[in-house]
């Protein structure tokens, strides 16, 4: 049945409660969908009764019109319901299921909408309870409710919070991709830019087609991140040459360090043609590629330059590098990191000759500027363990070292160890061994453990992966983002490393020791906790919490004479200010007996004057014991 | 020793800080004293806190279905943090010495009991002679039931003002309602509420909230809204017209099973739904599907859990109302994962899925016996289904949603539309409703293929004007393991 003019009609009657009855009587709309009507009022009682009604309400002689329109309508409403349309019509295709995260099917409403809302939402707080809540209930995170918050989370207006959850979804498989790419604006703003980030991540050139088919509508930053996006797909080098050429400001760069990843003929002589024109601009975009023609390209142009300062006559006259060719000198030190290959071996070792030839500058001796402010910061261009590297043998030896941490290249490996007569290539050797397959610890024996510490830098144990990762972060200067690069650590690092690092008794690497410690592992924290103990008693005052925090960690529950001990310390060292104790008795390992019975003997030997706190008053010192012991039986 | 399970506690809690501060309490050994009363009904444990001297914590089982927990701390919560960690004490079966009932406690049972024999009107009748007890109990029945006219009295003529108002606007239009008009509306709603017409009232305040967001946002939706609350309203209008005059010119003025009662703002008391015959006894409830709505009328947030009668299969509703004023002091609810064994529940009167209120309830774990049962009451024909439907929703006084178990074959899509297909090829739509938070395209985002075929789905019917359909609004999806839930 037809019921295009019950629905007409009831247009009609909306219009007509919207202006009032007053002008029902002019509205020729509403009598001519009355007349419509007409021909349906055989057919049932119900469209008989609307007949009446519409006719009562049209009646000039209607008292009560208001009462007759709602009537009218309410019944026209209750019609259509009835009428309401069930089956769909078409054929129903399956869906194929995403396989996105899991069903949590023990969540309550408290704890999912609280997260739904603290990812989708902004307000105080927000950002702090997703963290605790990942730290706490990682499980949660694998709900398919919480996975679509978190990609709806990429645009959050906190943008710690937008980070935070975009280095989480960057470590998820590729079913994540449909979740990124549903609903995706082109024109987008940031959250737009860091899906397309995650999509690189998780699936790089898998996904190029959508870069792609996105682009031409891409505006912006999206733009620009979809450009560097192309350079996972080898065969986009006509697209990004093309995108070189046409493009302007920050998408024509971006097109350039795309083009930089592209192991291609065309873009290998693209960038020889600007090294020609502008060498300082093609080292830049070339930086963080890692293609053999970039590492190839970057080796022999340091060669070349080496050999220049290698030269006897070096330094005589005008014979010195002009500034611009320092700051040529400098990018190039700057790309090597992550290259392989002989011309980059052959650097390294050119670089490692011209060192021998000038050595490290004594006090008093002729310094070239190259040796000394050559490079600047590594922090401005490759985030490592936040070193400054000023001279240039530091530059070379780190950049071997980052190189042997992003590929575990054996050529630079073999270099490391050929190098290590020089203590500055020390780290490089640590990091080739602990990242090797080969058992390191007869060599590790032989070691005196200087510089190891280097090594160490960024070596974590993954709760949920169950094994100790060495992390290193990556700046990437073409979207000005930090990548993190893992590797796994198959050494015996819970053992053997952990027993050399006790040997060694350096406060440097015991501070390593704590932060890398895995804290569910019972034996190795029994073992720690005993020589943490006894290196707290003995260690200087400023590195006595650093032990006492490592023994929280491992779970003591003792404190005997760690407080008076680092209170003599303080004292030889004119002694702590009152306001100092409350922080310092916070991180004072040791349940509450054992606390109570510490500070005690402290509080007494402070009231004989063996024990020196500046501004000393008893009652605020057993306030905060008080409080204390009352936080440790929590 | 009383057994409680972890599931009870939670369910107790007035949020779920609480619990992770109880058990953090629990766990690290915060009591250092723990006691009970020889017959098993009270526990006492004394707890170590912030404040000076240690609290003093006991948890009173002498109605065993809601236990009552004190705590001599300063916390404004209920049950405490300390109350719950005394619970968790209980649940992990720790030792506790024997201890007598404190004298204090022994007197606030007595006044429990004298209130409950009150409440019943039992207290001083039994004190009395037959005859003085007659006289009396017929005296006080006499006071209430004028009292009751005289509310009815003037019901109906804040219905006659009620129905004035409406006259008023429909010949003006709805478009007039606007600027200062509204604050003209705003004052009659609230002369409403001096004539006991709170549900009247509400509908007022829903429409004025309608053509406020009008007239910011400019979007036609809400005069479709308005004009869907105003044919509720005039048809609450007339039926309770005729409705109390009947009741006063019968003079029969007791409670009835009317659903106008409730239309009208009244407030059912528990006993009072028992009195006309609305409760059951000895019920197990299982839990399909949670959800909080706000009821900008209202000014409250409103609780919701879908619920299946496992012995029936009927689908019924629990609303928690939690005014936006008395927010800090109404516990919100939560999902419930178990089932709920329910001594004595009560229905509200209505059409549909039913209102279902309880007072005590224990919870149990779910079987896969019950996950069996609530699949077996899934109706099959979805004709039918929406046949029975559609004759309870096109009613302007009944809800515009109605929740059933539907089995399907699967869930697929037709064009950009989800659709669910049955065994015996009917489909229908899936679509969010506007009455809760949306959950149709959480459909396209379940990580397991299985999920979609051959289950049964707790769905809502809803009707769209807009695209003239009857459709479905998916809520929890019964596997033959667990309810996989859409929204919580």
């Amino acid at each position: 049945m037809d019921l295009t003019p019950i629905y007409e009609l009831r247009n009609r009657l909306r219009t007509a409660m919207i202006a009032g009855t007053n002008l029902i009587s002019e509205d020729f709309r509403l009598k001519r969908a009355a007349e419509d009507i007409k021909p349906l009022e055989t057919l049932s009682p119900v469209f008989a009764k609307i007949g009446q009604l519409i006719d009562n309400l049209l009646a000039e002689s209607c008292e009560e019109r208001e009462s007759a329109l709602i009537d009218t309508i309410t019944l026209i409403d209750a019609l259509l319901c009835t009428q309401g349309q069930v089956t769909v019509s078409g054929e129903v295709c399956p869906i194929e299921a995403t396989s996105i995260g899991s069903v949590v099917t023990n969540a309550p409403y408290s704890v999912v909408k609280t997260l739904v809302e603290a990812l989708t939402t902004s307000g105080n707080g927000h950002y702090q309870f997703v963290i605790d809540t990942h730290k706490q209930q990682p499980e949660l995170f694998k709900d398919y409710r919480i996975k679509s918050a978190m990609v709806s989370a990429l645009g959050a207006g906190y943008a710690e919070l937008a980070e935070q959850i975009e280095v989480w979804l960057k470590s998820e498989g590729e079913e994540i991709i449909p979740l990124l790419q549903n609903g995706f604006d082109p024109k987008g703003k940031k959250e737009m830019v860091r899906r397309v980030r995650v999509m690189e991540a998780v699936a790089g050139a898998k996904c190029n087609d959508f870069y792609l088919k996105m682009l031409p509508d891409a505006q912006r930053d999206v733009k620009n991140e979809l450009i560097y996006a192309l350079r996972y797909e080898m065969s986009n080098v006509d697209e990004l040459l093309e995108l070189a050429k046409k493009e302007k400001g920050n998408a024509k760069e971006c097109a350039y360090y795309a083009l930089a990843y592209i192991e291609d003929e065309r873009s290998e002589k693209f960038f020889m043609e600007m090294y020609e024109k502008k060498p300082i601009d093609a080292m830049i975009y070339i930086r963080m590629s890692t293609t053999k023609w970039a590492s190839k390209m970057v080796g022999e142009n340091l060669v070349k330059f080496l050999k220049f300062c290698k030269e006897p006559d070096y330094g005589k006259g005008d014979k010195v590098f002009a500034l611009n060719e320092l700051e040529l000198l400098r990018m190039m030190i700057e790309a090597l990191p992550g290259k392989t290959g002989p011309e980059i071996c052959m650097a390294y070792r050119t670089a490692y000759e011209v060192e021998e030839i000038y050595g490290t500058p004594g006090k008093g001796e002729k310094v070239h500027v190259w040796q000394m402010h050559i490079v600047r910061p590594m922090g401005l261009s490759l985030h490592y363990r936040g070193v400054r590297l000023g001279r240039f043998n530091q530059a070379i030896a780190n950049s071997l070292e980052l190189s042997v941490r992003l590929t575990m290249d054996a050529d630079l490996c073999a270099l490391a160890e050929e190098f290590c007569k020089n203590e500055l290539y020390l780290p490089a050797l640590y990091t080739a061994k602990m990242l090797g397959k080969e058992d390191w610890t007869k060599w590790l024996k032989g070691q005196n453990g200087e510089y190891l510490v280097n090594a160490l830098k960024g070596l974590y144990f993954d709760e949920i992966k169950h094994s100790y990762i060495l992390q290193t972060y990556v700046k990437d200067e073409a979207n000005d983002t930090i990548n993190i690069h893992e590797q796994p650590v198959m050494q015996d690092i819970e053992g053997k490393l952990a027993d050399y690092i006790m040997e060694l008794s350096s406060v440097d690497a015991d501070k390593e020791l704590i932060k890398f410690m895995n804290r569910k592992n019972p034996e190795l924290c029994k073992k720690l906790e005993a020589y943490l103990y006894k290196r707290a008693m003995v260690a200087d005052y400023e590195d006595c919490v650093a032990y006492w925090d490592g023994l929280k960690k491992c779970g003591c529950e003792k404190c005997d004479g760690l407080f008076v001990e680092f209170l003599k310390k303080t004292t030889a060292n004119g002694g702590l200010e009152y306001w100092q104790v409350g922080s310092y008795m916070v991180r004072l390992p040791g349940n509450a007996e054992s606390f109570e019975k510490e500070t005690q003997a402290a509080y007494e030997m402070i009231c004989d004057g063996k024990l020196k706190i500046r501004g000393w008053s008893s009652s605020l010192y057993m306030n905060i014991v008080n409080d204390s012991i009352k936080d440790r039986m929590r | 020793m009383q057994t409680i399970t972890e599931q009870q506690i939670i369910a107790m809690a007035p949020n779920q800080s609480a619990v992770a501060n109880a058990k953090k309490i629990s766990q690290k050994g915060g009591f250092v004293r723990l006691e009970c009363s020889a017959d098993d009904t009270f526990y006492m444990g004394e707890c170590s806190g912030s404040g000076k001297s240690n609290y003093i914590t006991s948890v009173d089982f002498i109605d065993v279905a809601s236990p009552v927990c004190r705590c001599t701390c300063p916390s404004r919560q209920f049950p405490c943090k300390h109350g719950l960690a005394l619970l968790f004490e209980i649940n992990a079966g720790k030792n506790f010495s024997v201890c007598e009932i404190p004298e204090d406690i022994q007197k606030k049972r007595d006044r429990k009991q004298a209130g409950a024999k009150k409440a019943q009107g039992s207290d001083d009748v039994s004190e009395l002679s037959d005859e003085e007890a007659a006289k009396k109990k017929a005296a006080a029945e006499k006071s209430a039931k004028n009292a009751r006219i005289k509310k009815i009295k003037k019901q109906m003529e804040g219905l006659l003002l009620a129905e004035k108002l409406v006259s008023d606007l429909m010949k003006a239009g709805i478009g007039t309602m606007g600027g200062t008009a509204l604050k003209t509306y705003e004052q009659l709603s609230k002369q409403l509420g001096d004539y006991y017409l709170p549900g009247p009232q509400r509908l007022l305040n829903g429409l004025i909230l309608e053509i406020a967001a009008f007239q910011k946002d400019g979007k036609e939706e809400h005069y479709d809204a308005a004009i869907d609350i105003i044919e509720k309203f005039w048809t609450l209008i007339k039926k309770s017209k005729v409705y109390l005059s009947n009741k006063v010119e019968n003079d029969n003025v007791t409670q009835d099973d009317s659903e106008l009662f409730e239309e009208l703002g009244g407030i059912w008391k528990l006993s009072e739904l028992e009195s006309i015959g609305r409760s059951k006894q000895n019920v197990d409830l299982i839990q399909l599907s949670f959800w909080v709505n706000f009821d900008a009328a209202r000014k409250e947030f409103v609780d919701m859990g879908c619920w299946a009668d496992l012995a029936t299969g009927e689908i019924s509703l629990t609303y928690n109302y939690r005014p936006l004023k008395a927010l800090k002091y109404v516990k919100q609810e939560d999902t419930t994962f178990g089932v709920a064994q329910v001594p004595t529940a009560s229905y509200y009167p209505g059409q549909g899925n039913l209102r279902v209120r309880w007072d005590g309830a224990t919870i149990r774990e779910v079987t896969s016996n019950d996950i069996a049962t609530v699949r077996s009451f899934a109706v099959t024909s979805l004709a039918n289904e929406t046949k029975s439907v559609k004759n309870i929703i096109k009613n302007a006084l009944a809800d515009p949603i109605h929740f059933s178990l539907i089995s399907y074959e699967m869930i697929g899509k037709c064009g950009d539309c989800f659709v669910l297909k049955n065994i015996q090829g009917e489909t229908i739509m899936l679509g969010d409703s506007p009455y809760i938070e949306a959950s149709t395209e959480r459909i396209g985002l379940l990580p397991d293929g299985n999920l979609l075929k051959n289950q049964v789905l707790l769905g809502a019917f809803f009707y769209d004007l807009k695209d003239r359909r009857i459709k479905l609004q998916p809520l929890s999806i019964v596997t033959e393991t667990d309810i996989v839930r859409l929204l919580y």
